[in-house]
């Protein structure tokens, strides 16, 4: 039998049935299912507004957001949607997940301004097998595939009851070809975790992975991982023919980075900087086009792609060393920036700069 | 008119039960063939012979339902018809996809000996179906009989698109069982 002969077959189902699917569901099924899903999403909300007051909130306008892709490594994008949202920090115990020490290790972390938590994990011979996440409520309300509407009756062969403890009691397990995504849900089915293996991976060490997830908290994963800096609330700079601009802090053991991105009055991203002087080992600009604004030189890059421009420019330091890396994004979508809104990007970064000291600072100098 | 009288219309042999089948399920039937198919003119062409072979087809055939007997007829001769757009290398649209999910329930090649078999097939589809839950029975033959989009679905039913896909998958895989289990895979 081959699939055409198996379409064939199913375009002889008993009309009975063709009549049935095509009735549109009664209100009441559909409300149920509306309330379960907005039951999920209220726990989840509750759990992010659920941060203490002096919490630092973040209103990332737009954002950046990560998902995973095929290989289960995260790649970044920028949001164009220009609704702000507020997201707890680190200092949360919000079910973020660890492995015994020692059995698994960590080989990289993204934590994009209390958006998301994704954890890629290898296993004792050093190789990948995947990676976790905690989404919290922004990446929720736009990502509907978290928003699985699991009846707890429904739970059939995919049901995985792994343990007992508090924290969570059923996980529930899709397989996508040879890979594995499981849901860990609580004993009411509301999403608490997720953990992604990559192909390959036996099952019985995917069990093994499932029981020794814990729940730890932000600040404990800091101190594990080497995250030496929690988000900080950076003053507003305002360009000229722009909105106030949006920052994300980019964080990582090695590394403290900033980023800026900027959007119009339309909420469209149309540029991000970063400002490499607080890097600690700024990258060299290799090769451009080298001019003198404001008596400094800035090298200017130009990536072209299939459907989007974009020019860089990398401000120097006396030294030679980058201070600041300015991109504008152009064509598709984007603004394009006359020369003089781009110096005076440029200047009202430089006038802000004030930083590095209020960055070691929390939100309002706290 | 309802399909009783349609049909006796057919019987007597009289055009007009043709007719009321094109004015009643004309549109709906179209729009089902339109998915299967990337053009319009193929997806019309296709109603206009299913139109014919329910004209050769009645007598002596006596369905219970004319407008899936319609559609039935239409919809396979949309996927013939698009069997031969691929081997043209002409595009297939939406339904290459669906065929592409449905493979994993399937055989790679296809064997003569069942092909024959496919009556038999159509029973235990009838069976697999009447097995299912309401709900992964509907969003099952919304996807594989109607061939429509999932968001269309997810609107339809009030669910996710993701939900429809995560529920499609694991009707896909009780197929695939059911089907080992009788041995037709």
């Amino acid at each position: 039998m081959n699939v055409t002969t198996l379409y064939e077959a199913i375009g002889y189902a008993d009309p009975k049935y063709l009549a049935h699917c095509e009735q549109r569901p009664e209100r009441g099924t559909l409300a149920k299912r509306r309330i379960v899903r907005s039951a999920l999403l209220a726990a989840l909300l509750l759990i992010a507004f659920s941060a203490t007051a002096a919490a630092a909130i973040a209103i990332l306008h737009p954002r950046i957001q990560s998902e995973p892709d095929a290989s289960g490594s995260l790649s970044l994008f920028f949001s164009e949607n220009p609704a702000a949202d507020d997201a707890p920090d680190w200092n949360e115990t919000c079910y973020l997940v660890a492995v015994d020490p020692g059995r698994y290790s960590v080989i990289d972390a993204e934590w994009n301004s209390g958006l998301m938590t994704a954890i890629n994990w290898s296993n004792d011979s050093g190789a990948q097998i995947g990676f976790s996440q905690r989404p919290l409520k922004t990446i929720l309300a736009r990502y509907d595939f978290f928003n699985i509407d699991i009846d707890p009756e429904e739970l059939e062969e995919d049901e995985l009851v792994l343990d007992d403890t508090a924290y969570y009691t059923v996980v529930y397990k899709s397989d996508y070809g040879n890979a594995a995504w499981y849901f860990c849900l609580d004993e009411k089915c509301h999403y608490l975790f997720e953990f992604f293996f990559n192909e390959g991976i036996p099952e019985e060490e995917r069990h093994a992975v499932m029981k020794s997830l814990r729940p730890v908290s932000g600040k404990d994963l800091l101190d594990t991982f080497g995250m030496d800096k929690q988000q900080v609330w950076l003053p507003v700079i305002t360009a000229d023919g722009m909105e106030p601009y949006s920052h994300n802090l980019y964080v990582r053991s090695s590394e403290i980075a900033v980023f800026y991105t900027w959007h119009d009055r339309m909420g469209r991203v149309v540029s991000y900087s970063q400002n490499q002087s607080l890097l600690s080992e700024p990258n060299p600009v290799r090769s451009g086009e080298t001019r003198q604004v404001d008596g400094r030189n800035v090298v200017i890059q130009t990536m072209r792609y299939s459907m989007t421009e974009t020019e860089t420019w990398f401000f120097l330091a006396p030294d030679g060393v980058t201070e600041l890396e300015l991109a504008f994004k152009s064509k598709l979508g984007g603004t394009i920036f006359t020369e003089e809104e781009k110096f005076s990007v440029f200047r009202s970064i430089q006038e802000a700069e004030h930083f590095p000291d209020d960055l070691m600072k929390g939100r309002d100098g706290e | 008119m309802d399909d009783t009288e349609i049909i006796a219309l057919l019987f007597d042999r009289n055009e007009q039960g043709l007719q009321r089948i094109q004015d009643r399920y004309g549109v709906y039937c179209l729009a089902i063939t339109k998915r299967i198919l990337p053009t319009h003119e193929d997806a019309e062409e296709c109603v206009s012979d299913a139109l014919t072979q329910v004209w050769q087809t009645i007598p002596p055939n006596r369905p219970d339902s004319i407008k899936y007997y319609f559609t039935t007829i239409a919809r396979n001769l949309a996927i013939n018809r698009l069997h031969y757009e691929r081997r043209e290398k002409r595009g297939g649209g939406q339904t290459i996809e669906i065929l592409d999910e449905l493979s994993d329930c399937a055989a790679k090649t296809g064997n003569p000996e069942q092909e024959l078999e496919a009556r038999l097939l159509q029973e235990y589809i009838n069976r697999f179906l009447s097995s299912l839950a309401e709900r992964e029975r509907d969003l099952f033959l919304k996807r594989y009989y109607f061939s429509e989009e999932l968001t269309d679905i997810a609107d339809f039913y009030g669910l996710s698109k993701s939900s429809v896909s995560v529920i499609l998958f694991r009707v896909r895989r009780k197929l695939e069982k059911y089907l080992r289990k009788e041995e037709l895979l």
